[in-house]
């Protein structure tokens, strides 16, 4: 793994502007996102609905434009580039969308469907026809399914032909937003393997997308993890999984189920109360406070920045001013089912 | 039928028995659930699981009478009243009073142009005719209040769209326990929420269990949720069910291949492990069920005799299991 990022996201903004009961407002969906993708890694970027996820995903490729900020794919930054030259650059960087049903053309065989990005970039005939059937392969289908449409495929079949046309032009990044869960366990478990393979033998970089924490752990070499529009916390993923520091990432963990019914009836779960505020308005300082049992005044005043556990840049990194287990409880009123007292440390909660 | 995990003696509040569904479709017959037999005890939990196309839910739509278009045959019967063929007069007084449903997608369950208030009372007054609209509002921001919904008494006038999924599910809860339900049946309650939200209503439901001593039949594909909220488990696949237990006995010794397979390829979070992507190939659907065994074609211990008879659930370990590979019970031609 060489030293120079793939991908390096600095402050990434995005703001939509909106109508709501005929007064103008602003979505502030994603607020200041910065990681880097090293070449041949995993970063999952994971939180719930409404966190950013896949609008920091869009806007790295430019779907969606973002407000402001950096995206720099191999050293040129993706947002200064004008039509052509974006094109261009995004040979390299590709997306996979979750519903391939929604996003395969349905009067496209598959063979055009795997054409066109390589009839896009000029490819000449011969190649195509060639790299269509490679491609194939490549997701694992048959030469007999070139010639259908997607209609008649099952989802994981779709998903692979969605992925297959991904990697039509060869690129060394895909954007995955959340590619299996619109999916089957069983199918899931499939694509999952399928990436998997692919990452090694094609020398891949991921952004994974995903809200599912459970699927993530099998891939992702660092985990992101976003809460209203910012990232709360990031590290390597046995840091995240094994020694979770923001209090959300530690109620997110939690509440994901175990398939063990001796271990689910045994761990206590941090149960998080009330709703996502608002991105029009979000809390000041901390915008996790207003859910949090650990928030005290400082964190309404003071936005916590995301602070490195140690001093390089792919360590553990939290954006909390009281992180940690809570082995002392804080004078806040904690929001939670249980005292914070009685909380398990995150290594007998995750047994 | 011996009941799978269960020593108690007490009766069942649901029994349902060799439950048939038959589509008709353009392309033919398409058998959906194809002889389902299961009970629900007073206060018990139990999981139906299984993938996208197995019956999970049109089992229970067929024993609810939700069911247009489809012939339905066997029997299930509510605390001994037939409720298959039941005239539907008789069955309305039952369903939503004393067995109700609540489904995986709030949005489309709920009315977008009445208020919620108004569409719990409405539930409420058609099966309790005495009780007052007045008394029917009180208890509706009575029941919002139960199922955690904040400032209660103001957002008994809200639209649905005005909420949050989670908030929606609440709705979709309170409105089935408002007529103090003995048999809850959830269809997918959480598949459509994020894992937090997911997590607040598992714990509600759990509540609500103990504290109305419900019985829950909870529908999912997903084992992770069964595993801490259910005591029993019906594993379906291909409109049968082809391993019934208690849900201890079905995690630690699993019989089923799929039951297995389906386990294997769980991801999670307490441990590390490679996911394997052990069950090959596709779901069989009811318009394209192989012989024999529906599962044998995708099974790793598949044998010749599976394709020729389909097995029935028989003891092995402490589970009921419809393989004739392990439970050497020859299965019906």
């Amino acid at each position: 793994m060489s030293d120079v990022p793939v991908l390096q996201v600095r402050n990434l903004v995005k703001e939509f502007r909106v109508r709501e009961r005929g007064r103008a407002s602003v979505v502030h969906a994603v607020s200041g996102v910065s990681f880097d993708v090293m070449p041949g890694e995993t970063l999952a970027l994971v939180g719930e609905s409404g966190c950013g996820k896949s609008t920091t995903g869009r806007c790295i490729v430019r779907l969606t434009e973002p407000t402001s900020g950096e995206v720099r794919f191999r050293g040129t930054d993706l947002l200064q580039l004008k039509h052509a030259e974006l094109r261009k650059a995004r040979r390299h960087l590709q997306i996979v969308f979750q519903d391939p049903q929604a996003s395969l053309h349905p009067r496209l065989t598959v063979r055009q469907l795997l054409s066109e990005p390589l009839e896009v970039h000029h490819e000449p005939a011969d190649v195509v026809g060639q790299r269509v059937e490679e491609l194939l392969g490549l997701v694992q289908l048959r030469p007999e399914h070139l010639d259908r449409y997607p209609h008649e495929f099952s989802g994981g079949q779709r998903q692979r032909v969605g992925i297959a046309r991904a990697l039509a032009i060869s690129p060394s990044m895909l954007v995955l937003d959340e590619p299996v869960s619109a999916l089957d366990v069983s199918i899931q478990a499939e694509i999952m393997r399928l990436l998997i393979d692919l990452r090694e033998r094609l020398g891949l970089s991921y952004l994974f997308i995903a809200h599912d924490l459970a699927v993530v752990r099998q891939l992702a070499d660092r985990v992101a993890v976003m809460y209203l529009g910012k990232i709360v916390e990031t590290g390597f993923a046995d840091d995240v999984y094994g020694n979770p520091q923001h209090p959300y990432t530690r109620a997110l963990l939690s509440a994901v189920p175990v398939p063990d019914p001796i271990v689910e009836r045994r761990r206590q779960r941090i149960v998080l109360a009330g709703e996502l505020p608002s991105p029009i308005d979000p809390p000041s300082g901390c915008r996790f406070r207003t859910r949090c049992w650990r928030a005290t005044d400082r964190c309404a005043e003071e936005e916590p920045l995301l602070i490195g556990r140690n001093r390089t840049a792919t360590g553990h990194h939290v954006a909390c001013h009281f992180p940690g287990d809570d082995a002392t409880p804080t004078t806040a009123q904690p929001t939670t089912e249980q005292a914070p007292a009685d909380q398990p440390t995150a290594e007998q909660r995750l047994v | 039928m011996t009941v799978a995990g269960r020593q108690r003696n007490d009766e069942p509040i649901l029994h349902v028995e060799d439950l048939r569904v038959t589509f008709r479709t353009a392309a033919g017959p398409a058998p959906a659930v194809r002889g389902v037999s299961f009970d629900v005890y007073p206060g018990e939990a139990l999981a139906i699981v299984g993938e996208s196309g197995s019956g999970k839910s049109v089992t229970m739509l067929a024993i609810l009478g939700l069911l247009s278009g489809a012939s339905v045959t066997g029997s299930a019967r509510f605390r001994g009243t037939e409720l298959i063929g039941l005239e539907p007069s008789r069955l309305r007084e039952i369903r939503g009073a004393n067995v109700s449903m609540i489904f995986q997608d709030p949005m489309t369950s709920l009315n977008p142009v009445l208020s919620i208030g108004r569409q719990l009372t409405m539930v409420m007054r058609a099966h309790q005719p005495d009780l007052s609209r007045s008394g029917a509002r009180a208890r509706a921001v009575e029941l919002l209040d139960r199922v955690a919904i904040s400032q209660a008494a103001r957002r008994c006038d809200s639209y649905p769209h005005e909420l949050s999924g989670g908030m929606r599910q609440r709705v979709m809860i309170a409105m089935a326990i408002s007529n103090d339900p003995e048999v809850l049946i959830a269809d997918e309650p959480t598949t459509a929420l994020d894992v937090t939200v997911q997590a607040q209503m598992m714990e509600l439901l759990a509540d609500l269990r103990r504290d109305h001593q419900l019985a829950l039949v909870l529908i999912t594909h997903d084992l992770g949720v069964v595993a801490g909220a259910t005591d029993r488990i019906a594993v379906m696949y291909a409109g049968k069910v082809v391993e019934y237990g208690s849900v201890e006995a079905l995690f630690a010794d699993p019989g089923h291949p799929y039951t297995r397979g389906l386990l294997e390829c769980l991801p999670r979070l307490d441990i590390r492990h490679e996911v394997q992507a052990s069950i090959a190939g596709v779901p069989a659907t009811p318009m394209s069920l192989p012989p024999g065994c529906p599962f044998s074609p995708r099974c790793k211990y598949a044998q010749p005799s599976c394709s020729e008879a389909e097995p029935v659930l028989a003891p092995h370990g402490q589970t009921l299991v419809a393989c004739s590979v392990l439970t050497g019970v020859a299965g019906s031609r």
